[in-house]
């Protein structure tokens, strides 16, 4: 087999010399556009563990790699001027420059052809091999010459980032924090070698026009960021550059990754933010999948290439959304400076949904005991009960556990209830509950004592007079059995839905003062008022009408004891709606973003809601609820350890 | 889990007699339902009449549409032809619905492909409020997992590895809990088989899929040939919580579905 491959960064050699490893008769050619000594960048990470695939693929070149390594175990969070240690998140770094050095000689001498300072301008003259691979990064030109056929999707993270270097190595990798004038300097530092580290720095655009890095001219800029973090360097220590220049991290996917004889990998095919340190690996583990699939299809190309990207797709699309993930952590650090430092690491290590507080405790069991004792109050204590089973404290409401059902008797520390209606008028469907038939509240008997039971008041508004949940959602009754309808506006919830007439305001703050006396007559202790779904008083947020809401809720907070918490439920559309609530009284808020149009789509995926209670919660300051797609009781240990909510809905089994 | 089997109504060489056998025999052999796929630009029977013509020669197997696309028909239409079937079939309709995914479908019946989406929520609301209506299913990505919590019995995945199910089944689930529908969804899963060698029935998936570009070979390698791959989706289906898979034939040979029931049973 003929092979033409574009590009000698590791995806390339790699794949070169795994191809000519399992059968030496192939001619593989690699095509470099700069010297084989050019030194771009500085050191490379490897973030995961097991290098066993390299191991397996090709032993020579894995030894020559891991000897050259520089691994370390703990990983250091620099912030508040205070250090936090974590262990058991094994990195491993090493030169980039000996990365492809060690590849070289070992595709040297197993027979691949380099050519090196040949700048490839048209595909045209290596179209004559049974496989052309572009392995030519992240601005490929194999990508953009068949850019019908891979059908690319680019984008640009909006943060400003650049590689540095350090002439000396960090003991362990760490991540910096530092604010100036100008704004936050984030660092991710690793060590590469014995007097080596990469140090990746990361700011916002507006600290960069801020800073006039916009202006500067390469010198310049070192020099300033090396003043920025010269206390966490040590004296005498600097910073090293390389073509470094402040830029936005590209985001690269593509529908495909083949069309006919060429095949795309790596950078070229895809990036995933650096801020997960996985790059690298991903164009290796290409590369194995690549030759794997070539070697069991022997004659048939189709298949193989076909294979390789149904095997490597998934992959590599589940790395780059944890990888938006973090590149988005990144640049909203700052809603978490309040945090206390053992929690903002705490934070930071959890912050995308791949490792959660089972994964941390196995990762580094004294951290997490540690962390356990300090969020159940650090009174000296040396055990503690994990995040979920921490009691809560709203006014004078000392909830038992962190777990939200809409059930008694199941174990919750707060059982909410679906929406009870203020007025007949005002209910969903028949079945929902009226204020003035609502059941004495049930507290203390509940399994495990406790149990403390939050009444949800609200108006179905639009949404009213619906058939039965058994049946679907919105779905109005038979007009014989319906209801008059009343909303912001004289508008239909959906387009199969009733008209309602506008609603009057005042005598609906009325109903609501009422149902709250007798919610609170019958015993119970929480109380919160529906504001979400594009029910009656979410449709007036939904066109900017913030004064009804926030006087039916002061009205509320005023009969409402004030030793007892007063919640919402709402959407964090609107942050500001948020702060307002907070300031007329509301200790908590249940962050519902579902429904409030009839065509609004979620993006369901595991833990979906804890992004938006963490907005509302460390935005606006405010005690929150997260719902949606929490299943595990390791979910909320750490969706509340980690600060994005208080208390979690938990989907039954 | 129970498990069905596609009908051949889009396979090269489809036609009466086969169809006959092979919805006969799928029933002695128990499968639980018999599927139909809905397309207009291709040569394939328009789904309710193969399924009414199964419902002569069976008893007990459902009849699912998986997914029949809604909006190239008027819902007065649509109720009628399912209201009819119901009767015939003595109630074993299932009436999977979705927006399809080729616009030249909608070219052909002249109907407008950017309203879909709306237009399929409406016709669902109102077959959904018709008393005589069949259990529904919605198939789809995206929205489609609210729109199979709002006005469905569950939701019809459009096939691929247990793990893709897995992760759409969550979401359907997930939809399910935000819309607070009681108790929980019918997952309904589907694949594709050809016993015997490596490569049989890819001609067909390459050429039903050619609109999708390079996908079309994905979904032609994963076509199940050999009983082991037949078992281990069946499994693997089973462990992610599919209540009912239906294995759709790539190729017209009736011999087909008793190599399928031992490779099931085994």
């Amino acid at each position: 087999m003929k092979v033409n491959i574009l590009g000698a960064g590791p995806a390339g050699l790699y794949l070169a010399i795994l191809l000519k490893q399992s059968d030496r008769r192939h001619q593989v050619q690699v095509v470099e556009r700069n010297a084989p000594d050019a030194t771009f960048g500085f050191g490379v990470v490897f973030s995961e563990g097991s290098l066993d695939e390299l191991e397996r693929a090709d032993y020579e070149s894995y030894i020559a790699i891991t000897e050259s390594f520089a691994s370390w175990n703990p990983l250091d969070v620099r912030y508040w001027g205070t250090l936090t240690r974590i262990r058991g998140n094994v990195f491993s770094g090493i030169a980039r420059q000996e990365l492809l050095r060690l590849l070289q000689d070992r595709a040297d001498r197993l027979g691949v052809e380099l050519v090196f300072e040949r700048e490839v301008r048209s595909l045209d003259p290596y179209l004559d091999a049974d496989l052309v691979v572009g392995a030519d990064g992240a601005n490929s030109l194999t990508r953009r010459t068949y850019a019908d056929r891979f059908r690319p999707e680019l984008g640009q993270h909006p943060a400003k980032y650049a590689w540095f270097g350090a002439d000396f190595a960090f003991p362990v990798f760490t991540y910096i924090f530092k604010e100036t004038r100008w704004g936050l300097f984030q660092a991710h530092c690793y060590p590469y070698a014995v007097d080596r580290s990469t140090m990746v720095v990361l700011i916002s655009e507006a600290t960069w026009r801020n800073a006039g890095l916009d202006e500067m001219s390469e010198q310049e800029s070192l020099e300033l960021t090396q003043a920025v973090f010269q206390d966490d360097l040590g004296e005498g220590r600097r910073m090293l550059g390389n073509r470094s220049l402040w830029i936005n991290f590209p985001w690269i996917s593509c529908a495909s990754w083949h069309s006919g004889p060429v095949v795309i990998m790596g950078d070229a095919a895809h990036t995933a933010h650096f801020s997960i340190g996985s790059g690298t690996k991903l164009a290796l583990e290409d590369a194995i999948a690549l030759a794997r699939a070539l070697a069991r299809w022997k004659d048939d190309r189709e298949a193989a290439l076909t294979e390789f990207e149904m095997e490597r797709q998934p992959v590599v699309e589940r790395l780059q959304e944890a990888s938006r993930v973090s590149a988005d952590y990144f640049a909203s650090v700052q809603r978490y400076f309040r945090f206390q430092p053992p929690q903002f690491a705490y934070q930071l290590m959890t912050r995308t949904p791949r490792i959660t507080h089972n994964n941390l405790t196995a990762r580094d069991p004294q951290f997490v005991r540690e962390f356990e004792t300090w969020f159940a109050g650090g009174d000296g204590r040396l055990v503690a009960p994990p995040p979920a089973f921490t009691p809560l404290q709203l006014r004078e409401v000392v909830l038992a556990n962190r777990i939200v059902l809409t059930r008694t008797g199941q174990g919750a520390g707060l059982v909410v209830t679906s929406l009870v209606a203020v007025t007949p008028e005002g209910r969903i469907d028949p079945e929902t509950v009226l204020v003035s038939d609502l059941a004495p509240s049930p507290t203390g008997r509940g399994r495990g004592g406790g149990e403390e039971v939050m009444i949800s008041l609200g108006h179905a508004g639009a949404r009213g007079a619906m058939r039965p949940r058994s049946l679907g959602l919105d779905l109005p009754l038979p007009e014989a059995e319906r209801w008059p309808l009343v909303s912001a506006s004289a508008r239909a919830y959906a387009p199969w839905t009733p008209v309602p007439s506008e609603a009057d305001p005042a005598p609906l703050i009325d109903q609501f003062v009422a149902a709250a006396r007798r919610v609170r007559e019958l015993g119970y202790r929480l109380l919160e008022l529906d504001f979400s779904r594009g029910y009656l008083i979410d449709s007036f947020l939904l066109e900017d009408r913030l004064d009804f809401p926030l006087q039916l809720l002061e009205a509320v907070r005023d009969v409402w004891p004030a030793d007892l918490p007063l919640g919402v439920a709402c959407s964090s559309d609107s942050l500001e709606a948020v702060r307002a609530f907070k300031a007329a009284g509301v200790d908590l808020v249940r962050v519902l973003n579902g429904q409030r149009t009839w065509d609004a789509r979620t993006e369901y995926g595991r833990m979906y809601g804890a992004a938006a209670s963490d907005r509302v919660r460390n935005e606006c300051g405010v005690q929150t609820i997260a719902f949606g797609q929490i299943t595990t009781v390791d979910e909320v240990n750490t969706i509340v350890a980690a600060g994005r909510a208080d208390l979690c809905m938990l989907d039954p089994l | 889990m129970k498990v069905g089997v596609g009908l051949p109504t889009s396979t090269p060489g489809h036609d009466r007699e086969l169809l006959l056998r092979w919805a006969r025999r799928a029933e002695e052999l128990g499968f639980s339902s018999l599927g139909v796929v809905d397309r207009v630009v291709y040569d394939c029977w328009e789904p309710i009449s193969a399924l009414t013509l199964a419902a002569e020669v069976t008893e007990q197997a459902r009849l699912a549409t998986m997914i029949l696309i809604g909006p190239l028909r008027t819902t007065a239409e649509l109720a009628s032809q399912a209201a009819e079937l119901q009767e015939l079939s003595a109630g074993r309709l299932v009436l999977g619905l979705g927006i399809g995914a080729r616009h030249d479908d909608y070219q052909a019946k002249g109907v407008d492909p950017s309203r879909r989406g709306r237009a399929l929520s409406e016709q669902l609301a109102e077959l959904r409020m018709d008393p005589a209506s069949p259990p529904l299913l919605v198939g789809g990505g995206g929205p489609a997992f609210l729109r199979a919590a709002r006005f469905a019995d569950g939701y019809v995945h459009g096939g691929g590895p247990p793990r893709a199910f897995a992760g759409a089944a969550a979401r359907a689930r997930a939809a399910w809990r935000e819309a607070e529908r009681p108790g929980s969804p019918q997952l309904w899963g589907q694949g594709y088989f050809a016993l015997g060698d490596a490569l049989r029935g890819a001609d067909y998936l390459r050429d039903y899929y050619a609109f999708t570009g390079g996908f079309a070979e994905r979904i032609a390698a994963a076509n199940l040939t050999s009983p082991q791959a037949v078992k281990d989706f069946v499994r693997g289906y089973e462990e992610e919580g599919c209540d009912e898979l239906v294995l759709f034939p790539t190729v017209s040979d009736p011999a087909q579905l008793d190599g399928l029931a031992e490779a099931v049973a085994a």
